[in-house]
């Protein structure tokens, strides 16, 4: 398996964008209509669900990554574990794309079609995924470069009316709206499983705490990113369609210079080419695990993901219903298990090694 | 007279008629006879130092008689020693020579042809280069002979380190080409795999440096050049240092230099003469001109035709006086308006100089204001179209590639507005940092990202603290300051 | 991936996008609303649109039209208005929102339902009411500025929030539609004609048309859908003094010696604390003054520099304010509105138990109000 190079800092920058990029457009409604006040404590779950995947995906790397578990699992044993996670990814991929979709086509223009956003995404998606993972990572470097013009001019130019008492009281309702909540909502939450087709260095000297810092950050910021919701709509925020488009820049304030939440706008379209394409091309390193070529795997997988999102999906609402069905719970399900797997086999000294046909099991 | 390697007496009259057969009966082949002496002199007319050969041979030659000895021997004593000479024992070993400018000296009797190295070829006197004229360092410019350029170099390298690879290539030309390099600084494998790359080209001629870039480049019809180019010794010299290496080709005044990074563009020799402040400056203020005069246009397109909600109401309100009546779609006439600067572009570079400067400042003068006078053209657009005309001149070598990325853009931005910007931008993006260049990434040190090599990117330090050569070109020697 | 194979693709991927690409509609064919009056007419929408209109040539004035349609379904009315423009109507650039009574009456949030969910209106828009139909107060010219919209925004955005004129956008309208009593408030304006009469557009020369300002001193009050009452500007000052931030304003007093005193407001701000057990809210106002002017019955104009207010005069000034907050206080209460959010308060205070003794808390709780001036 021909495993594309990603440095420390790389991967840190991915684990601090990539958890931010959809849990912050139409999930804050959404769990704000379970959770309320709390939708805050709700997404909290929901990072901490994906620091745990985190944490087993950098146990892998540090047993080897995925091309050793190839080496001692066979084909066989790395394709059953493997392909299920294609069901992962497309589930989500059909998801995600209709979340973009439907905020693009709403927020952006004016009375246009779904398939016209969704062909022209599909093709840059697609053609980002036939990079690989190494441009998927390079393209996040450059893209971060917006993060700092975006604080700057909401620093400058926002204006911020919150007010503090709309996140009172706390769990006042109970804990139990929280977790349901939280439960109800997998499909969003554990996207870092990419980094698994990746080879990552070993981090030396001070680059061993860079993914850690930036996930303690990614989780800060989504949740102060939530936080700040509920104190600008208080127990309107149900109401919310798109908290984004709402909140991108402290209330849209239009300037002397035009409106001032477009890089924020084009930071958020960016990441979610990436976050997207990083799927698809993790599922292009499946089907290169299962001996079919990377590209073709790509464009069947992408092609398959489009028709089935456009025919059955091809609206926010129901792919609202697929992200809150009984899917989600498998998508986390099959996630969880395979890095399971994969670690558990890389951990212990098992080798299963194919010989004439035969299958050959040695202890060691 | 038989050819090969097989000894032989010269015969005059038969191998001059095959020297001349050789050379397809070039009607500027002259054909020297001493009388007297069974010697002749042959070489193309205006490629040799006349005054040398008649002092260093044609002089000894007569005096004596035509009696001396008839070897190498005898003809080296005969000779000045002034003269440097090369024997040949077949004639078609000496066809290149004399098609280079030397002369063939051939002595009825002899056992051996000579070659005497009497080149004296027209060459530009170096002199400040037109694209690259500064205010502040040195303004000698490469010229076309090789060996001009080659000194040029030299003579900055005191050290003996200077490495020239040199090989010639071009079946018809026959063109000179050098590789230089610093020993200790240069990447061996990078020297290794210019080499073998050079060697392996079988091609009719080489007429400029630009045919070998495009024989080494990896992606032939990328939009954006990968080698880099360099009119001047001393910017030459300064990338020699960094752990480049240099190719120098015969005929043209342009060096190449490799690997090549998008961010050599937007730094400028001057960089390095000015205070680092006002360098970064500069350096930003090129990115920012190249920004807008790629997403300007398209920004326009898009915020007419989807976006206007970004616009500020004065700000609409003045777009929307300053389009009333147009017949065009946004994107047609933008579209309409690039075409129109292109070809102005292009016309007044062509034009002769003395009618190009009156019919470029007419005809803009013309084209602009008249065609937004008749209502064809909004003056808006006419801006926007001029700024960034002149924002792409920030960067002169990456104008036709820009050029392009601006019309893609404007189209995308036609059909599918902001969005369509922003996934352009990203698959173009895409594009960039999966481009590498002999193992270097086109877009270092931004990504990956490289942080000791930002202190000469974008920003500039003063020289002293930059104290270590460029992390991104793999290197091994990095140490430039202790 | 071989040359050819990857050009092709290329090829037919900008094809694709140049094939899907989405159709436009230029900004010279948009009709851009700058302000939007709504009213209700037995069952349909009454809607009236202020257009902004190019002009030609050298001239960059601006001007505007107002084009009214009457339909059922609010989309329905913007659609006409599209077909009778022969521009396609779009809300990117309406900041102002007026509602009529009638819309006041059982349609409010419905109306703004619609408004929110349309993408390209700001939930930043300002949200009027009037009193007498939308329609007629956009269509008024305004004295000083040819166009109504651009007019009637500046008191209440451009120069910061005065203290006896509220501030609605359609953001907090719906926040506090969604709180438990859903008491909520708009600004009502009330075109008053100018003095000296003058033509519209205030330079004399516009046309024949009286001219008009907006006053803004009154506040609708209401709960849900429903309307309930005035309040004037006295009680319009009350809510503004109970705000976290207030940015500016003006006071008047009466001198003890019969002195005109007129007061400037620099800043302010309320802090509010809540005891749910006893019911009690208590509000503490700090304001920082600034004294203007001081004009003696004679009409005497004295140094403000070496003047200040007695003791007696600021406790007066101090009562005034606090007698406002609670004037407003109990004609809400009695009416059932809970303009202070006093349930989110006592509910924050004691989450388990408020909710079973709510009850009927309005009448029962009790609002102290302290105020703190400081003069500068």
């Amino acid at each position: 398996m021909n495993l594309p190079s990603v440095n420390r800092r790389q991967m840190a920058l991915y684990v601090f964008f990539v958890p931010f990029v959809f849990k912050v457009v139409m999930l804050p409604g959404y769990l704000a209509r379970g959770a309320g006040r709390d939708a805050w404590l709700s997404v909290a779950l929901l990072l901490a669900i994906e620091l745990a995947e985190l944490a087993l995906i950098l146990l892998i790397h540090r047993a080897g990554g995925l091309s050793a578990f190839r080496e001692k699992a066979g084909a066989v044993l790395s394709n059953i574990v493997l392909v299920p996670l294609l069901f992962a990814f497309g589930a989500k991929t059909i998801v995600y794309l209709s979340e973009a979709i439907n905020y693009i086509t709403a927020y952006l223009f004016y009375n246009i079609t779904n398939l016209s956003v969704a062909v022209i995404f599909l093709v840059v998606i697609g053609y980002v995924a036939l990079r690989g993972m190494t441009a998927v990572v390079r393209v996040t470097e450059l893209i971060a470069w917006l993060l700092p013009m975006i604080l700057v001019l909401g620093l400058l130019f926002g204006k911020v009316h919150i007010e503090p008492m709309r996140l009172l009281p706390v769990l006042g309702d109970g804990t139990r709206d929280v977790f349901d909540t939280s439960g109800g909502h997998l499909m969003w939450t554990a996207n870092l499983t990419p980094l698994l087709f990746c080879r990552v260095e070993k981090p030396e000297g001070a680059k061993k705490y860079y993914v850690p810092i930036a996930a303690v950050l990614a989780f800060g910021g989504v949740t102060a990113v939530y936080l700040f919701f509920v104190m600008n709509y208080g127990a309107s925020a149900e109401l919310i369609e798109n908290a984004f488009a709402r909140l991108a820049a402290f209330n849209v304030v239009n300037t002397q210079i035009g409106s001032i939440d477009w890089p924020a706008v084009a930071l958020w379209i960016g990441m979610a080419t990436v976050t997207l394409a990083s799927k698809i091309f993790a599922s292009g390193m499946i089907f290169e695990n299962a001996g079919i070529r990377r590209e073709a795997g790509i464009i069947v997988f992408l092609t398959v993901v489009g028709i089935v999102g456009y025919l059955w999906f091809n609206n926010v609402e129901k792919a609202y219903v697929l992200g809150t069905s009984v899917v989600s719970y498998i998508v986390i399900g099959v996630t969880f298990l395979s890095l399971l797997v994969i670690l558990i086999t890389l951990k212990l000294k098992i080798t299963v090694a194919e010989k004439g046909g035969r299958t050959i099991e040695t202890v060691g | 007279m038989r050819f090969g390697n097989n000894r032989a007496m010269v015969n005059l009259v038969k191998d001059v008629k095959s020297i001349r057969r050789l050379m397809c009966d070039s009607g500027d082949l002259v054909v020297r006879e001493i009388p007297g002496a069974g010697v002749a002199a042959v070489y193309f007319d205006g490629m040799l130092n006349l005054e040398g050969l008649e002092r260093s041979v044609v002089e000894p030659i007569v005096r004596s008689g035509g009696s001396f000895e008839r070897t190498e021997e005898g003809v080296r004593n005969l000779l000045y020693t002034g003269v440097t000479l090369r024997p040949e024992t077949a004639l078609a070993d000496t066809v290149i020579d004399v098609a280079s400018g030397e002369c063939l000296l051939l002595i009825e009797g002899c056992e051996k042809y000579f070659v005497l190295m009497l080149r004296k070829l027209p060459v530009r006197p170096v002199a400040e280069p037109p694209t690259s004229a500064v205010l502040k360092g040195p303004r000698e410019g490469f010229v076309e002979d090789i060996k001009t350029n080659m000194v040029l170099l030299r003579k900055r390298f005191h050290s003996g380190k200077l490495v020239f690879e040199t090989a010639k290539i071009g079946r018809f030309t026959d063109t000179a080409i050098a590789i230089g390099y610093v020993k200790g600084i240069a990447d061996e494998t990078l020297v290794k795999t210019v080499r073998t790359k050079i060697s392996a080209v079988d091609v009719d001629g080489i007429i400029d440096s630009s045919y070998v870039a495009k024989l080494l480049e990896g992606r032939r019809y990328s939009v954006f050049r990968q080698t880099g180019t360099a009119e001047k010794p001393d910017i030459v010299a300064a990338k020699l240092l960094e752990g480049r290496i240099a190719i120098l080709v015969d005929g043209s005044p342009i060096a190449l230099t490799l690997p090549f990074l998008l961010l050599e563009d937007f730094q400028d020799t001057q960089d390095y003469f000015k205070r680092a402040t006002r360098a970064s400056v500069l350096r930003i203020m090129r990115l920012i001109a190249v920004f807008f005069a790629v997403f300007l246009p398209a920004a326009f397109v898009a915020l007419q035709s989807y976006q206007f909600q970004i616009l500020p109401l004065k700000l609409l309100i003045t777009v929307l006086n300053s389009i009333k009546g147009i017949p065009f779609s946004p994107i047609l006439e933008m579209l309409i308006a690039l075409l129109l600067f292109d070809v102005l572009n292009e016309a007044s570079v062509r034009m002769p100089r003395y009618v190009g400067m009156a019919i470029s400042v007419v005809g803009a003068i013309i084209l602009g204001d008249t065609a937004v006078q008749a209502g064809l053209l909004s003056s808006l657009t006419v801006l926007i179209t001029a700024l960034s005309g002149i924002g792409l001149y920030a960067i002169p070598d990456e104008v036709g590639t820009f050029s392009v990325i601006r019309l893609f853009l404007v189209i995308v931005a036609g059909t599918s507005g902001l969005f369509g910007i922003v996934v352009g931008a990203v698959a173009l993006a895409a594009y960039l940092v999966s481009l590498e260049v002999f193992g270097v990434a086109y877009l270092a040190p931004f990504a990956p990202l490289t942080v000791s090599d930002l202190k000469d990117s974008m920003i500039k330090l003063e020289q002293p603290d930059l104290k270590t050569r460029p992390a991104s070109l793999g290197i091994r020697n990095r140490t430039r300051q202790k | 991936m071989k040359r050819w194979v990857k050009w092709t693709v290329f090829a037919v991927a900008f094809a694709v996008i140049l094939l899907f690409g989405i159709e436009s509609v230029p900004i010279s064919d948009r009709a851009i609303v700058i302000g939007l009056a709504v009213d209700r007419e037995e069952d349909a929408y009454m809607v009236s649109a202020q257009i902004l209109m190019a002009s030609s040539g050298q001239d960059q004035s601006t001007s505007s039209g107002v084009v009214s349609v009457e339909y059922p379904t609010l989309s329905g009315a913007l659609n006409e208005i599209s077909k009778q423009t022969g521009m396609l109507v779009t809300l990117s650039h309406c900041n102002l929102v007026i509602l009529g009574p009638s819309v006041l009456d059982g349609y409010a949030q419905k109306t703004l339902d619609y408004l929110s969910r349309n993408a390209y209106l700001s939930e930043n828009a300002l949200l009027v009411t009037s009193e007498s139909s939308a329609r007629e107060v956009l269509s008024a010219k305004g004295a000083y500025a040819q166009t109504t919209a651009f007019f009637m925004q500046q008191p209440l955005i451009s120069d910061g929030q005065y203290q006896d004129i509220v501030y609605r956008t359609i953001k907090e309208y719906r926040a506090d539609f969604s709180t438990f009593n859903g008491a909520n408030r708009l600004p009502v304006v009330r075109p008053v004609p100018a003095e000296p009469p003058m033509e519209s557009g205030g330079q004399g020369g516009g046309g024949e048309d009286p001219a008009y300002v907006f006053d803004l001193s009154q506040t609708a009050i209401l709960i849900k859908e429903q309307y309930v009452f005035t309040a004037n500007r006295t009680e319009t000052a009350g809510l503004n003094y109970a705000e976290p931030e207030i940015q500016r304003g003006g006071l008047y007093l009466e001198g003890d010696a019969g002195e005109a005193i007129e007061l400037y407001i620099a800043k302010g701000g309320c802090k509010r604390e809540y005891d749910a057990d006893a019911l009690t809210a208590t509000f503490d106002i700090s304001l920082r003054i600034i004294l203007k002017e001081i004009i003696s019955p004679e009409g005497e104009v004295r140094p403000v520099a070496t003047c200040s207010l007695s003791a007696s005069e600021d406790q007066r000034l101090k009562q005034t304010i606090a007698d406002s907050v609670l004037q407003i206080f109990n004609r809400a209460a009695e009416a059932g509105a809970d303009v202070f959010e006093l349930y989110e308060g006592f509910y924050a205070d004691d989450p388990k138990g408020f909710p079973a003794k709510a009850g009927d808390y309005l009448t029962k709780a009790r609002l102290n109000v302290n105020v703190e001036l400081k003069y500068e």
